[in-house]
């Protein structure tokens, strides 16, 4: 039986994904039809938006650093092997990596963009149903 | 610093990792900001690089790299500087300010291990934290152990210097306030129990709509197993107590990434979907889901199981959040755990009786459902009496009681203490 939380936090206290999810909850127990398909919705725009800032954050390549964990010598071994990979191939490695960022970027935006897409193509839907439910109601009277 | 005419609103730097950062800390952290911001002037320092990434934060507490706190104290000190410690390299930016922030610090420790919060910084570092808490011959010993899988991290908890760096210790639980104790005897300690997040019970509603968007069936009954998952969150056992148990009409839903940390046969279980199928097990792997579709999976089961061993004390964010939506949970007997009351989970031992007890929780609450109920209910009401806001109520006392603008005006630390 549903029943009223006193202590439930308030909305404007809340972060955005816990008080966009109560919302959800109080329009379905209120018997808003449009809440589950709002819901579906806001879980596959916020997957889509945490997929994107992944991406955008594991995008950049960096040059390996060398460590040792040898108690005192560590700092030395590091530098051993940074400058033996440094004569082999740092050009090589760098090259290599700037061609991968490059190409990650533009995924990263591609996926920005596309994101943007479907944050103003829903707002529209959203539009269109609100016009429609309107006019539905106008054909009744 | 603020003056005695600010005693009322304490400014404070609170360094801890932040969403996107997925953590049980880091969404621990933005749940007690939003209730402590009403209380408090709070300014979140992060991680360097992940600052430019930072999301969902508030407007009068705004997230800044960890760099800008030496220029931020400049401009107007801090009263308090509170570090939220755990045994994770996204923790490893804050060790240096631990040990050097020109202000009164509260070290807040979710681990009784800061094994991997070092290792986080270098591997040079871990070994010399070793050597300064252990002897060099222990940190020998670990260096060896570096090399082979799995984590060190319970043979070397490495709390002495930093809980000796901080003013006052916040924990949640009296058996890491006993494991704190031990490394600093002399420091105080506040035992500040976890928030949760009260949902309203709906009758059912959100977790009808959360299983139709996930594709789980509506009439099962489903535990559920969230989180990292790793060797000691003890999935492997999950799944055999259940598999073993042959509970008709009851779900496993396994949500979360697996791990280098968990076990071969645990990899082939999340590898082997028509397996799973056979023994109604889903697993949902995802890597970093949204709050929202996670705390929607949340919604979605009717119980939690959550097992840990070896445990370094550290709480469970999830369980918390799953109290607070009204689904008891199987839990392990040991450590923070084991604190948790009897009438809104079920204990299990971590001995050879252990997949025994969890075939027996998992088909008490399958087959009685008035039991399943009665459990619901009493986890709504210890999440009624452990809300974010009345811990962010305590926060703020630890704060005003350690701050020296405003320690003169009560200190109710020995109160809270050892509660």
């Amino acid at each position: 039986m549903p029943e009223d939380h006193p202590h439930a936090t308030p909305d404007d206290a809340m972060p955005g994904p816990v008080a966009d999810l109560r919302r959800i909850q109080a329009r379905l127990l209120a018997g808003d039809a449009d809440a589950a398909q709002d819901l579906e919705r806001l879980i596959y725009l916020s997957n889509l938006e945490a997929s994107v800032r992944e991406v955008q954050q594991l995008g950049a390549l960096r040059e390996h650093r060398f460590a040792s964990a040898w108690p005192a010598l560590g700092r030395l071994i590091a530098a051993f092997r940074s400058a033996v990979a440094g004569v082999a191939a740092r050009w090589l490695v760098r090259a290599v990596i700037e061609q991968q960022t490059a190409f990650n970027r533009a995924t990263a935006s591609a996926l920005d963009e596309a994101l943007a897409l479907n944050r103003h193509l829903l707002a529209r839907i959203e539009q269109l149903e609100q016009r429609v439910a309107e006019l539905q109601r106008e054909q009744r009277r | 610093m603020n003056n005695a005419a600010d005693t009322q609103r304490p400014r404070i730097a609170w360094w801890s990792p932040w969403p996107p950062s997925y953590s049980g800390v880091a969404e621990y952290s933005r749940m007690l900001v939003a209730h402590l911001r009403r209380l408090a002037e709070v300014r979140v320092f992060v991680e360097d690089a992940l600052a430019p990434r930072v999301v969902e934060t508030f407007p009068d507490a705004p997230a800044l790299p960890a760099s800008a706190f030496q220029a931020e104290q400049q401009r107007s000190p801090f009263d308090v500087a509170v570090f939220h410690l755990g045994n994770q390299a996204g923790h490893a930016y804050m060790a240096d300010a631990l040990f050097s922030a020109p202000c009164r610090r509260v070290g807040v420790f979710h681990d009784g291990s800061l094994y991997h919060l070092y290792e986080g910084i270098s591997r040079y570092r871990l070994i010399r934290e070793i050597a300064a808490e252990e002897g060099w011959s222990a940190a020998w010993r670990a260096w060896k152990r570096l090399r082979q899988p799995g984590s060190d991290s319970y043979h070397h908890p490495l709390l002495r210097r930093a809980a000796g760096a901080c003013d006052q210790i916040i924990v949640h639980s009296q058996h890491l306030a006993g494991r704190v104790r031990a490394a600093a005897p002399d420091r105080p300690i506040a035992v500040l129990p976890f928030g949760c997040e009260t949902w309203l019970d709906d009758g059912g509603l959100l977790q009808r709509q959360a299983r139709r968007i996930i594709g789980l069936p509506q009439d099962a009954l489903i535990f559920g197993v969230f989180g990292h998952i790793t060797a000691a969150k003890r999935v492997d056992q999950v799944i055999e107590a259940f598999v073993q148990a042959d509970l008709p009409g009851a779900w496993l839903y396994v949500v979360g990434e697996v791990t280098g940390l968990a076990t071969p046969s645990l990899r082939r279980w999340a590898g082997d979907p028509v397996l799973c199928a056979r023994h109604r097990i889903r697993f949902d792997a995802r890597r970093r889901p949204a709050y929202l579709s996670w705390a929607t999976a949340m919604h979605a089961v009717d119980a939690g199981v959550s097992l840990r061993f070896p445990t370094t004390g550290e709480s469970s964010a999830v369980v918390s959040e799953l109290l607070g939506m009204g689904k008891p949970c199987i839990v392990s007997d040991i450590g923070a755990l084991a604190e948790l009351p009897d009438d809104c989970t079920i204990k299990v031992p971590v001995d050879d009786q252990e997949i025994a007890a969890l075939q027996a929780a998992l088909r008490s609450l399958t087959t009685q459902p008035d039991r399943l109920a009665e459990m619901s209910r009493a986890a709504r009401a210890y999440a009624q009496e452990h809300t974010w806001e009345a811990a962010a109520q305590a926060y703020l006392q630890v704060i005003r009681d350690v701050s020296p603008a405003t320690s003169h005006v009560t200190n109710t630390c020995d109160k809270i203490r050892d509660n």
